[in-house]
């Protein structure tokens, strides 16, 4: 039998790979994970979409009162086809609030629409949408507009808007925000 | 920046409840930004508890809610720019408030008759917190009375004595003191021991909105301009029995000049703290912005 010193190498080579996989891990396990959805989404737009479209929206969209049914001031706006004035103004004002600590870019422009399902008799139901509501400066700032980012958000209502176009009853409407910076 | 997109995103677990993210509990924030005493949170827990990382990261957290400003303890001024920023609208949930206007209600609604020749006598008035009631799965969470999680209960007495001496016949009218009792399944109720200490973690008692007093020994005179507060922190005694409730039994004495006026009145009855917007002031949600860099 020959000794050599093999088995003292492979057993250097495990404990080193152990060590290894173990770094890795820890390495893996202690680095804060940056979320960045889709590829070329940039952070700021992320930022836009958090504040324009998660929470703005979803601040207008909390009931009012306890009561189990509760429309939301959101469903309210919808409903009495409000979108150029309580919607607009609630809108902006959300979306430049700030507790003073630091500047903001008042420069946010948003476009409103509304997409409701329609029954036919005869079947084949069709999608209406209609303008609700948009910026004051968005008409003039959409040709030199940044690429906008879209949310939307379902809405519940207790009846139907007085819009022409629409199906009787409480239903759930689409509601699309396209929010860019001027 | 995305560094406090992701801090953020939950709002640091300062929300009401898991379904509604972004409403905040008044009882945390007060936390949170060190306004409450006997509890502080300093630059070094907010660096280990808030923000992370290894570097020593400089911070700037504020929320604006209500007409006032907060800030977190330890922040630095922002700098002009590079820094990490992230913005979320919240609303904050101002807990609910039964205040008590005595000279709101009729006469003889929350009053009892003694006999005119009588000359004193000590009557309690309760309030009544059915915490089998308050526990309602049924409620939003957003607008929920939550007194075992997270919400302190607040009951104002007002208007005592105008209310009862409609006729000049009390000379004098005393506070004195108060107790909490449970009401166990039978109906029967047990006293809870031990108030003696007072404005500590699980009450705060008192009168004017001056300096705290016990609830066990209280003599307080009152007059036409008297108000009683009296707060209950959470979790509050017993809550997490969902089918028992407290009783807050408050004390009064009286004295009365013998004027032979048909018959003297004093407090009495009981108060339900519940979802009755005509009993309780219900909680309400105030818009709010929370604002966080960090470089």
């Amino acid at each position: 039998m020959v000794m050599n010193d093999e088995g003292q190498l492979y057993t250097i080579e495990g404990i080193t790979a152990g060590v290894i996989m173990l770094v890795t891990a820890f390495t893996i396990f202690n680095s804060g994970l940056i979320y960045t959805p889709g590829g070329d989404a940039h952070i700021s737009d992320m930022q836009m979409q958090q504040l324009g479209g998660y929470d703005a929206l979803q601040m207008m969209d909390t009931p009012e009162d306890m009561s189990p049914l509760s429309a939301s001031p959101l469903a309210e706006m919808i409903q009495n086809n409000e979108g150029g004035t309580e919607f607009g103004n609630t809108f902006s004002s959300y979306l430049r609030s700030g507790t003073g600590t630091t500047d903001i870019v008042d420069s946010l422009e948003f476009n409103a629409t509304v997409y409701n399902r329609v029954t036919s008799v005869g079947g084949g139901d069709t999608v209406n949408s209609y303008a609700f509501s948009h910026s004051t400066d968005s008409p003039m700032s959409q040709l030199t507009r940044e690429p906008a980012i879209s949310v939307t958000r379902y809405v519940w209502l207790p009846d139907r808007p007085f819009v022409s176009g629409y199906d009787a009853g409480e239903q759930l409407v689409l509601l699309e925000v396209l929010i860019w910076r001027r | 920046m995305a560094w406090s997109t992701r801090q953020t995103s939950s709002v640091w677990g300062l929300a009401v409840s898991k379904e509604t993210p972004n409403i905040l509990s008044r009882e945390k924030v007060n936390k949170f930004f060190n306004l409450i005493p006997n509890f502080t949170f300093t630059a070094e827990d907010y660096r280990d508890k808030v923000i992370f990382g290894e570097l020593m990261y400089l911070y700037n957290i504020s929320l604006s809610t209500g007409g006032d400003v907060y800030y977190a303890e330890g922040g630095d001024t922002v700098p002009t720019f590079q820094y990490g920023y992230m913005r979320r609208l919240v609303k904050v949930k101002e807990p609910s408030v039964a205040a008590i206007n005595f000279t709101s209600y009729a006469s003889g609604y929350y009053a009892g008759n003694l006999d005119a020749n009588e000359t004193s006598v000590s009557e309690d008035f309760a309030v009544h917190i059915p915490y089998d009631v308050l526990i309602n799965r049924s409620v939003n969470p957003a607008y929920r009375i939550d007194p075992p999680q997270s919400e302190r209960l607040t009951i104002d007495l007002t208007g005592m004595l105008p209310y009862l001496n409609t006729t000049g016949d009390i000379a004098s009218m005393t506070f004195t003191g108060m107790e909490l009792s449970k009401q166990l399944d039978d109906g029967s109720m047990i006293v809870i021991p031990g108030l003696n200490p007072y404005e500590n973690d699980t009450y705060s008692l008192k009168v004017d909105g001056g300096v705290p007093v016990p609830a066990i020994g209280a003599a307080e005179s009152v007059d036409d301009g008297s108000m009683i507060t009296m707060e209950l922190y959470p979790p509050l005694p017993f809550s997490n029995e969902i089918t028992s409730s407290l009783d807050l039994n408050f004390s009064f004495s009286y004295t009365f000049s013998n004027n032979m006026t048909p018959p003297h009145r004093y407090l009495s009855g009981i108060h339900p703290y519940d979802y009755n917007p005509a009993n309780v002031i219900q909680p309400q949600l105030v818009d709010g912005v929370m604002e966080v860099a960090v470089w």
